[in-house]
C-alpha cells in the first residue's frame, strides 16, 4: 500500500495510472494533446514509445505512454532561475509563460526529457495534465480521447478515487525511481525494461 | 539539445575570464616589474573575455529581453540565480579592475582585486554547479564538475597569457636590452611551471573521472562507453585528454623546448584547444544519452 506523508494527505494530489495491459499505441492521446494545447508542428507534450522485448514464446511489443510526471520533488522547478516552473498546491507542475526567460535548464535538468521550446512562443513547455481542464472540473483530453481506456487522471490522496484503487490493487512501477523526483504517472504491468531509457540503445547490442 | 554552441562559448570565455583575472591578480602582488605587463595585459584580457560570455548567455535565451528577470525573480535554490547574481557583482569588479590596472594605478587595484577573488571563483565555479545538479544527466551529475571548471579556467587563462606575454617580448620589446628582456623573461618561466602543474593536476582529475565513470553505476558505465567509443572518443580522449592536456605536457617538461617561444606557443595553443573541446564535450556529450 502506497503511503502519503502525513501533511499532504489531507489535500488534493493528482496523479496519473497508464495501465499498459489496455495500451494499444494508436497514439490517439498524443493527437488529442496536441489538438487541446494548441502544440506546434514538430514538438509534443505526450507521445507514446515502443518498447520490443524478446521471450521464449516470441516477440512482445509494448506501447508506453510517456508525459509529464509531475513529481513530487520536481528539478525543473529546483533549477528555474526565474520561479518560472512551480508546483501548484495539487502536485501540478506548471509554466508560467510571462515568466519564462527560455533559459532551458529546466529541459537539461528534468530526466524525463518531456520539456520542449515551444518555437511560436519561444519559451519552455510541457504537458500540464491539462491544467484548463482539471481546474473546470474535467479530465485531461489524453483521458478522455483514450479508446481503450488505459488512462486513469483522478486525486491520489482520496481512497475512493479509481487512481488510488489502481494503485493500490496492481503492481505498479514509475520512470526512473533512483532519480528520487517522486514521479507521479503510475505505470501498470511495467518492468525496468519497459520503462528505461535505453531500452535499445547500440551500447546493449554489442 | 537544451544546450547549445552558446553556452559552450560562455562557458569558455567566463572561465577565460576568471582565469586570467586571478593571474593579474597574482601578478600585482607578485610586484617585481617583469610582472606588470603580466598584470594589466591579464585585467584587460579579463574584462573583454566577460564582455564576450556574458553577451553569448544572452544570445542563448529563448527571450532575450527578459535576460533581466534573473535579478526581479529570483529562485534561491538555483544555481543560475547564484551565478547571475556573481556574475554581475565579478563583473563590476572585473571592469573597475582593468581600469585601475590600465591606467597604473597599483594600490588600489591591488586591493580590490584581491576583493573581488572570491566573486571571481563564484563567477565561474557556479557552471560546475548548474551541471552537477542536472541528477538526470548521468555524465553531468558529478562533483568534479565545479573543481575542473576552475582548472579548466586557470589553465586557459595562464595559456592566453603566456601567448601575449610571448608576442609582447618578441614582437613588441625588441629594442630593451638584454637584462631587461631577462627581466620580462622570468614571469614567462614561472607560469610555464604553474602550467604544468595545473595540467598535472587536471589530467588526474580526468582520468580518475573516467576511471569512475568505468566502475560505477550501470547508468555511469553507459556515459563511459560513450566517451571510449567512436565519435566521442576521438574528442574526448584523443584532442581533450592525449592532444590537449597529455602532449602539451609533454612539450613543457622539457626545458629546451619550453625556452623556445615556438614551443611554448604551440603547447599553449594546444591547451586551449583542449580546454575548448573540454567544454564542447562536457555540454554536448553530457546531453547525448537517451532519458526516455
Amino acid at each position: 500500500m502506497l503511503k502519503l506523508p502525513a501533511a499532504s494527505r489531507n489535500r488534493v494530489r493528482y496523479a496519473f495510472v497508464v495501465d499498459l495491459r489496455k495500451c494499444i499505441g494508436c497514439d490517439t492521446c498524443s493527437v488529442d494533446c496536441k489538438i487541446e494545447n494548441d502544440v506546434p508542428l514538430g514538438v509534443w507534450r505526450t507521445w507514446v514509445k515502443k518498447v520490443e522485448k524478446r521471450r521464449k514464446d516470441g516477440l512482445h511489443r509494448f506501447y508506453v505512454p510517456v508525459l509529464c510526471n509531475n513529481c513530487e520533488k520536481p528539478m525543473c522547478v529546483t533549477v528555474c532561475p526565474t520561479g518560472a516552473t512551480y508546483a501548484r498546491p495539487d502536485g501540478i507542475v506548471t509554466i508560467d509563460p510571462h515568466r519564462c526567460i527560455g533559459c532551458r535548464y529546466c529541459m537539461a535538468a528534468c530526466p524525463y526529457d518531456v520539456r520542449y521550446v515551444d518555437p511560436l512562443l519561444n519559451i519552455v513547455q510541457k504537458c500540464n495534465w491539462c491544467e484548463h481542464r482539471v481546474d473546470a472540473g474535467l479530465l485531461p483530453s489524453c483521458v478522455e480521447a483514450c479508446p481503450m481506456g488505459a488512462l486513469w487522471f483522478g486525486d491520489m490522496n482520496d481512497p475512493q478515487s479509481i487512481v488510488s484503487k489502481l494503485i493500490s490493487e496492481n503492481p505498479v512501477a514509475v520512470m526512473k525511481p533512483e532519480k528520487d523526483t517522486g514521479p507521479h504517472v503510475f505505470y501498470i504491468r511495467a518492468d525496468r525494461q519497459v520503462l528505461e531509457a535505453r531500452g535499445g540503445a547500440p551500447w546493449k547490442r554489442e | 539539445m537544451p544546450f547549445g554552441a552558446f553556452i559552450i562559448a560562455d562557458f569558455f570565455f567566463a572561465g577565460l575570464s576568471v582565469g586570467l583575472y586571478i593571474i593579474s591578480v597574482a601578478a600585482l602582488f607578485a610586484g617585481r616589474d617583469g610582472w606588470k605587463p603580466v598584470a594589466r595585459m591579464g585585467a584587460v584580457g579579463a574584462a573583454v573575455a566577460l564582455v564576450i560570455a556574458l553577451v553569448c548567455l544572452i544570445l542563448d535565451l529563448e527571450q532575450m529581453h527578459r535576460f533581466w528577470y534573473l535579478f526581479v525573480h529570483m529562485n534561491f535554490s538555483s544555481p543560475i540565480t547564484w551565478g547571475s547574481i556573481f556574475l554581475a557583482l565579478y563583473g563590476v569588479i572585473v571592469l573597475a579592475y582593468a581600469f585601475l590596472s590600465a591606467s597604473g594605478r597599483e594600490s588600489p587595484a591591488r586591493w580590490l582585486g584581491l576583493m573581488g577573488l572570491p566573486f571571481a571563483v563564484g563567477a565561474h565555479g557556479y557552471a560546475g554547479f548548474v551541471l552537477l545538479v542536472c541528477k538526470g544527466r548521468d555524465m553531468w551529475n558529478s562533483s568534479a564538475y565545479p573543481v575542473m571548471f576552475l582548472l579548466a579556467a586557470l589553465l586557459s587563462g595562464l595559456a592566453v597569457i603566456i601567448i601575449m606575454n610571448t608576442i609582447r617580448l618578441k614582437y613588441l620589446t625588441s629594442n630593451v636590452s638584454p637584462e631587461a628582456t631577462d627581466l620580462q623573461r622570468r614571469p614567462l618561466d614561472i607560469l610555464s611551471y604553474v602550467l604544468i602543474f595545473f595540467l598535472l593536476v587536471y589530467l588526474t582529475i580526468l582520468l580518475s573521472q573516467l576511471c569512475m565513470l568505468g566502475n560505477s553505476s550501470e547508468d555511469n558505465y553507459i556515459v563511459y562507453h560513450m566517451l571510449t567509443h567512436w565519435p566521442w572518443a576521438f574528442w574526448y580522449l584523443g584532442v581533450e585528454i592525449a592532444v590537449g592536456t597529455g602532449l602539451p605536457l609533454v612539450i613543457l617538461i622539457f626545458s629546451r623546448l619550453r625556452k623556445s617561444f615556438v614551443w611554448l606557443d604551440a603547447a599553449c595553443i594546444l591547451v586551449i584547444t583542449g580546454i575548448i573541446v573540454m567544454r564542447a564535450v562536457v555540454v554536448l556529450a553530457g546531453q547525448r544519452v537517451p532519458l526516455h
